[in-house]
């Protein structure tokens, strides 16, 4: 994947070759520019590659058919300002082919008690949100419709641990219900509770990949620095 | 329909709840209360061209500030998120289109309750008029000891105003006359009128008169006849000035569709001002059109016609300022006004064409934008 032409072309991506079935899990690790952000953005279909190809349920990603079965949290979810809570999840469930005003309301209730939002909190307006209660409105935003396929980037970034726990369930929930995760983070214990797999990237490579288990069975650090460290020195 | 129907009520929501609605809003009301301090002897007419004139400014304010909305979206990465989403470009660009173009609409019913309310209240009652256009011969002059000029009056009508808009033509005449004297001939009837030189002068033909002859009898002055037209009281004033502003609304609400285009590649202020210069090109297109045709410059500017006919082309028709001159005259529009509004609703249609479309750079990585 190359941003830009001639001189100025970046290759973001080079060699990346992964596969991601239901009801697993598999984490990007990385530090920042390393590409997991492109990468999501590929499954997604926001970006087209310059090079190789993206599939997604059987056919090229990015397609209608394909986006309406994936949810995706980004990682600044404080973008409905003016909406409520209830209206974002609402908006996303109408958007995403949810049809019936009965069943809608029921899936944006069921959402909203699924990630542990404050009733208070679906009567707000998104400005007046913390990073945390974003962060959880973004998910019930993309759990809403069910989808196959849930893309997150940094979904714990700015929870609480609680706010963690609970989003975290949501996911084991996600996974046994058959559905698959793609998830960018820094935070261990998000990896190590979510993911079964994980890819490691550098500098637009994958430079570590394998069950996380194993990746780090000989790293007791706190965090996933051992791990971000390890490709490039040795 | 659904995916449309939400991310258009989407759109709304977010700029009603915008500050700059708020702000709009208050600013609408207080410029609206400043008319009413205005010295107004002219049965209210003065009050309805300010309260409407400061109706169409807001009016056009909010659709070209509503069209532009797509720059602060892919600022705030709500663009981004959105296409990830089921629905595709040309549906969230559409719905911008129809948020903008609806609100101006609703804006100018609004608007045209709250200028009638308070003219009426300031007032206690408004005189409008409905009025049918007359044809008038070609070149139509009035002139002292000339032949009568005849107007043909349409069938029907029987004691129906006729209001004739004179302008006086000075040849070298030294203080020539404010008032003038008409003699009028009809159906075997006969009369005169006095007038002013410059306005309307207004008679009852006899009922059957299928044409009047006009002889001006003061001297000094020669008069032009610009207009004609049958008038009738109007059935309800407030309904009246009401569909004045549905009117604006749907004229204002034409250049939706630019604001949204412009804004794809430019910022929400450009694309705002840009629109709202269009607007203002389409309210004086003919105004610029025969300017154009007058216009006769040599040199580095001898571009400049044709770059106002190409701009009162791309301009859409939206006489926006006849419809506030005529309400300020105390003509209401009549249904035939209707008419007014149908090439600003095509050109709106055709606009939102392009303003929609996934841009080629898009189609060829084949994203969804």
């Amino acid at each position: 994947m190359t941003y830009g032409r001639g001189p100025r072309a970046v290759e973001a991506l080079k060699g990346i070759d992964f596969e991601l079935c239901g009801g697993e899990c598999l984490g990007l690790l990385g530090p920042n520019g390393s590409g997991k952000s492109t990468t999501i953005k590929l499954v997604l279909g926001t970006l087209r590659p310059t090079g190789g190809s993206v599939v997604t349920f059987g056919g090229p990603a990015g397609r209608r058919a394909a986006r309406a079965r994936t949810g995706y949290v980004p990682e600044e979810a404080r973008r409905f300002g003016a909406l409520t809570g209830r209206e974002t999840v609402d908006l996303f469930a109408r958007l995403q082919g949810v049809r019936g005003r009965a069943e809608r309301a029921r899936r944006v209730q069921e959402a909203l008690e699924a990630v542990g939002l404050a009733r208070e909190a679906w009567r707000q307006r998104l400005a007046g949100y913390s990073r945390g209660m974003a962060r959880r409105l973004a998910m019930a935003a993309a759990w809403v419709h069910e989808p196959d396929l849930l893309v997150l980037d940094e979904p714990t970034s700015g929870l609480d641990p609680l706010g963690s726990e609970e989003l975290l369930s949501l996911l084991d929930r996600h996974r046994k219900r058959g559905g698959a995760i793609l998830l960018s983070t820094h935070d261990r214990v998000t990896a190590t509770r979510a993911c079964d797999r994980a890819l490691v990237l550098a500098e637009g490579e994958v430079v570590l990949e394998g069950a996380l288990d194993d990746l780090l069975a000989d790293d007791d650090s706190p965090s996933l620095i051992g791990l971000m460290r390890r490709p490039s020195h040795g | 329909m659904a995916e449309l129907v939400a991310l258009t009520s989407r759109h709304l929501r977010a700029t009603l709840r915008g500050r700059a609605t708020r702000a709009g809003a208050v600013l609408f009301v207080l410029a609206l209360a400043a008319t009413l301090l205005l010295p107004d002897a002219s049965g209210g007419g003065l009050l309805l061209l300010a309260g409407l004139l400061v109706l169409t400014f807001f009016v056009s304010g909010f659709a070209v500030g509503a069209g532009a909305a797509l720059p602060e979206d892919r600022v705030a990465g709500r663009e981004a998120w959105l296409a990830s989403l089921a629905p595709p470009g040309w549906k969230r660009r559409l719905a911008v289109v129809l948020a903008a173009w609806s609100l101006a609409v609703v804006m100018g019913v609004l608007g045209g309750l709250a200028v009638g309310g308070l003219a009426l209240i300031a007032r206690g009652d408004l005189a409008l008029d409905t009025h049918e256009p007359i044809a008038l011969p070609e070149r139509a002059l009035l002139a002292p000891g000339a032949a009568p000029t005849a107007v043909a009056l349409p069938p029907g009508g029987a004691g129906r105003t006729l209001e004739i808009d004179v302008k006086p033509l000075y040849r070298l005449q030294r203080a020539p006359p404010d008032r003038v004297r008409i003699a009028w001939s009809a159906a075997g009837q006969r009369g005169t009128l006095e007038a002013s030189a410059r306005g309307p002068l207004r008679l009852v033909p006899p009922a059957g008169a299928n044409s009047i002859e006009l002889a001006l009898e003061t001297q000094r002055i020669r008069l032009r006849l610009a207009e004609a037209r049958r008038l009738e009281p109007a059935g309800s004033p407030l309904v009246a000035i009401v569909w004045t502003g549905l009117l604006l609304g749907l004229l204002a609400g034409a250049v939706a569709p630019i604001a949204v285009l412009v804004s794809r590649a430019t910022t929400g202020q450009t694309a705002s001002a840009a629109a709202f210069l269009l607007l203002l090109f389409g309210a004086t297109k003919h105004g610029l059109i025969g300017m154009a045709a007058d216009l006769h410059i040599g040199g580095w500017l001898a571009f400049a016609p044709d770059l106002l006919r190409t701009v009162a082309w791309i301009a859409p028709e939206a006489p926006l300022l006849h419809l506030v001159a005529e309400a300020g005259a105390l003509r209401a529009p009549g249904v035939a006004a209707a008419g007014l509004v149908l090439p600003a609703l095509l050109y709106t249609a055709i606009t939102a064409v392009p303003a929609c479309v996934p841009a080629p750079a898009a189609l060829s990585r084949g994203v969804n934008a």
